[in-house]
């Protein structure tokens, strides 16, 4: 396990505090008799508010890494502090809260549910916790939001009936409805179009500049790399230095 | 609406030709089993109608070891037949109606020679018969025995207790000669059949007396089977105001354990009271073989149904795992995607329950209207059977369905929230 010291190695580069504070983290994956090990002992820190933009080859533990941040796995060994908390060691259930509270998430395909319009997509994470949120003072939030990612004509739409830079927009929407400490972008332009893309990469700036919404992307976009203030390598499982 | 009830509602029309396959086995399954209640619900009831209305009626008075000496000399347990013992018997809660019977066994001979001409009749040589009898009084036995009188296939009950006239069953009036009710009736008393019988001493005693009826039965009956009035039949045995037992109709038949209880407090030791699964235990045990089969056959259908939506089931937990993950990573915990599953499940049971409980209610209601005429094994007379459905049927059935799918979704739904949320996403 790593000790407070390694953790604290990470340096805050835009708010006074640090979001992410992982120490040592390694990942291995056990594939029949064959230990692979993802992730190798990353030491890795992102302050709040920061555009960050994690780099990688294919197999490099890129993906492994941002799961395990946004909390949807769980590393083998080593510390990981979310907003100051140790999230290393929680059960499911907490882990659950964590992302609902702290964690946004943006997703390649998009991942809304079909069967829910554009409100109750965007509503969703906020109607699931245990204490919910009296529904008129929600319902003006999420058109609020609605407003800010300009799906205002949208909002009784399905899924279905929206285009991709469109069903974007209400995935980023539903991450900023819980007003996350993190937004997490696995590759949310890859299945967009380049003018869509731009759009797209030009809201999640402004929400990151105008909210201070820490923004972390794994992407292969060169666009998205033009556009963050930093920029984090991943080799092999381990962290390149700058 | 609840997030929860909202998509699980919508996920049934995800993919509608897999709903509509599940939702069409249970509909199938519970109209099916329906119109199986409701035709069993008839047969129980036209059995146990024609027993208690018909045959022993809702429970017996005799004198202690009657029944156990019935085929012996039944004669020997006879007891008066007094105004007080009426009163005692009708002061008990539910008893409704009381009819004085006198069981007796005797021969019934043809007249010799029988008229010539008759078509029916014909044969002149003389015949006798063997019948084992009731001696009742008609207006006192109508009331407790109503369905009896029903079965009536020709001619007519004696008016009264003293009339010198009986009624006698299809399978005896035939070969006896006697089948001919209106030509019976215009006969003189010489050529009347005669009826002996022996008395409490054993000395044979008879008497010249008209057949004014031809009875059938809707149950399986002794053929030789007759009714006789009452007091002309003690006149004959000697035995003016002596009965054998007393059969009694209660306002509530379900009640008879409590009225046994009360008349065996009330009559004391000298008296043996008989609820009618107790005289005719073989009838109790039909019916409840009826209910084995019946619950048998409900819980093949609904194994079935039940099949059918656990694999509908496992189907769409299959086809959204990415939605799963999404939901997983949105921060929603194990219990809400069991909930979820297991809510769609009820929904598909209890739609289907519905649907399936409404055609079937509206099938047995038209099957109820025009009636199923059947014929009962040993039985000479059709049953006309009308289904009906109680209200309990409908709600244990509504409710077993619905909360049999929510359970039997329990096993997918547990499957969906067990998985990781990681690998979850990443399914193709």
């Amino acid at each position: 396990m790593a000790d407070q010291s390694a953790v604290s190695a990470g340096k805050a580069r835009v708010g006074s505090q640090n979001i992410i504070q992982i120490a040592d983290l390694k990942k291995i994956y056990q594939l029949g008799k064959t230990s692979v090990e993802a992730l190798r002992g990353v030491n890795f820190s992102v302050a709040e508010g920061e555009f960050t933009v994690v780099l990688g080859p294919s197999g490099s533990g890129k993906t492994t890494l941002l799961n395990i941040i946004g909390c949807l796995d769980r590393a083998t060994s080593g510390q990981y502090l979310l907003d100051g908390e140790d999230v290393s060691n929680r059960d499911f259930n907490d882990l659950a809260e964590v992302r609902n509270f702290k964690i946004g998430f943006i997703f390649q395909n998009f991942n809304l549910i079909p069967v829910l319009n554009v409100i109750e997509n965007i509503e969703f994470p906020c109607l699931v916790r245990d204490k919910r949120e009296e529904r008129a003072k929600l319902r003006e939030r999420v058109r609020a939001v609605c407003a800010e990612v300009g799906l205002e004509r949208f909002m009784t739409h399905k899924p279905d009936e929206l285009s991709g830079g469109q069903r974007q927009r209400v995935a980023i929407a539903r991450a900023l409805i819980t007003e996350p400490r993190l937004v997490l972008a696995d590759e949310p332009t890859a299945n967009l179009d380049s003018k869509t893309s731009d759009q797209i990469l030009e809201l999640m700036q402004r929400l990151n500049r105008e909210h201070s919404t820490t923004f972390l992307f794994a992407t292969h976009d060169p666009r998205v790399m033009e556009l963050a203030r930093r920029t984090v390598r991943i080799k092999d499982g381990l962290v390149v230095p700058d | 609406m609840s997030p929860l009830v909202l998509m699980s509602f919508r996920n049934l029309s995800r993919n509608r030709r897999r709903t509509l396959l599940a939702l069409g086995a249970v509909v199938v399954g519970l109209c099916a089993l329906t119109m199986i209640r409701g035709f069993v619900n008839s047969v129980r009831q036209a059995q146990l109608g024609a027993t208690v209305y018909g045959t022993t009626g809702m429970m017996q008075i005799h004198r202690t070891g009657y029944l156990k000496n019935v085929l012996s000399n039944p004669l020997d347990l006879a007891f008066a037949d007094t105004a007080e013992l009426r009163e005692k018997i009708l002061s008990v809660k539910h008893v409704k109606a009381l009819s004085p019977r006198l069981q007796f066994s005797g021969s019934l001979s043809a007249a010799e020679p029988v008229v010539a001409g008759a078509e029916a009749q014909t044969n002149s040589e003389p015949k006798t018969t063997f019948i084992a009898a009731n001696a009742v009084d008609p207006e006192l036995d109508r009331i407790v025995l109503p369905q009896f009188y029903t079965w009536l296939t020709a001619g007519k009950v004696f008016d009264t207790a003293d009339a010198p006239s009986m009624v006698v069953h299809g399978d005896i009036a035939g070969p006896l000669g006697v089948g001919n009710v209106e030509l019976n009736m215009s006969q003189p008393k010489e050529l009347w059949p005669v009826l002996l019988t022996p008395d409490k001493d054993g000395s044979l005693a008879g008497e010249a007396i008209q057949v004014t009826g031809v009875i059938g039965s809707a149950v399986p009956t002794d053929k030789r089977l007759a009714l006789a009035p009452l007091r002309t039949v003690q006149r004959i045995l000697k035995m003016d105001g002596q009965i054998t037992e007393y059969v009694l109709t209660l306002d509530d038949v379900a009640r008879a354990s409590d009225v046994q209880s009360d008349l065996v407090k009330i009559l004391g030791p000298d008296f043996e009271v008989s609820r009618w699964d107790e005289i005719v235990p073989f009838i109790q045990e039909l019916l409840s073989n009826i209910d084995f089969i019946f619950d048998i056959i409900t819980s093949v259908f609904l194994l079935v149904i039940m099949l059918g939506i656990v694999n509908s089931m496992f189907m769409n937990v299959l086809e959204r795992v990415r939605e799963i993950g999404t939901m997983m990573a949105l921060g929603i915990r194990r219990g809400y995607i069991l909930a979820l599953f297991v809510l769609e499940g009820a929904f598909i049971g209890s739609l289907g329950a519905f649907i399936g409980l409404g055609i079937g209610i509206g099938i047995v209601a038209i099957a109820s209207k025009i009636g199923i005429p059947i014929n009962a094994p040993g039985s000479t007379l059709k049953f006309m059977l009308h289904p009906f459905l109680t209200v309990s049927f409908l709600l244990r059935a509504f409710l077993l369905t619905s909360m049999g799918a929510a359970l039997v979704s329990l096993w997918p739904a547990w499957r969906a929230s067990r998985m990781k949320p990681v690998e979850a996403l990443s399914a193709v």
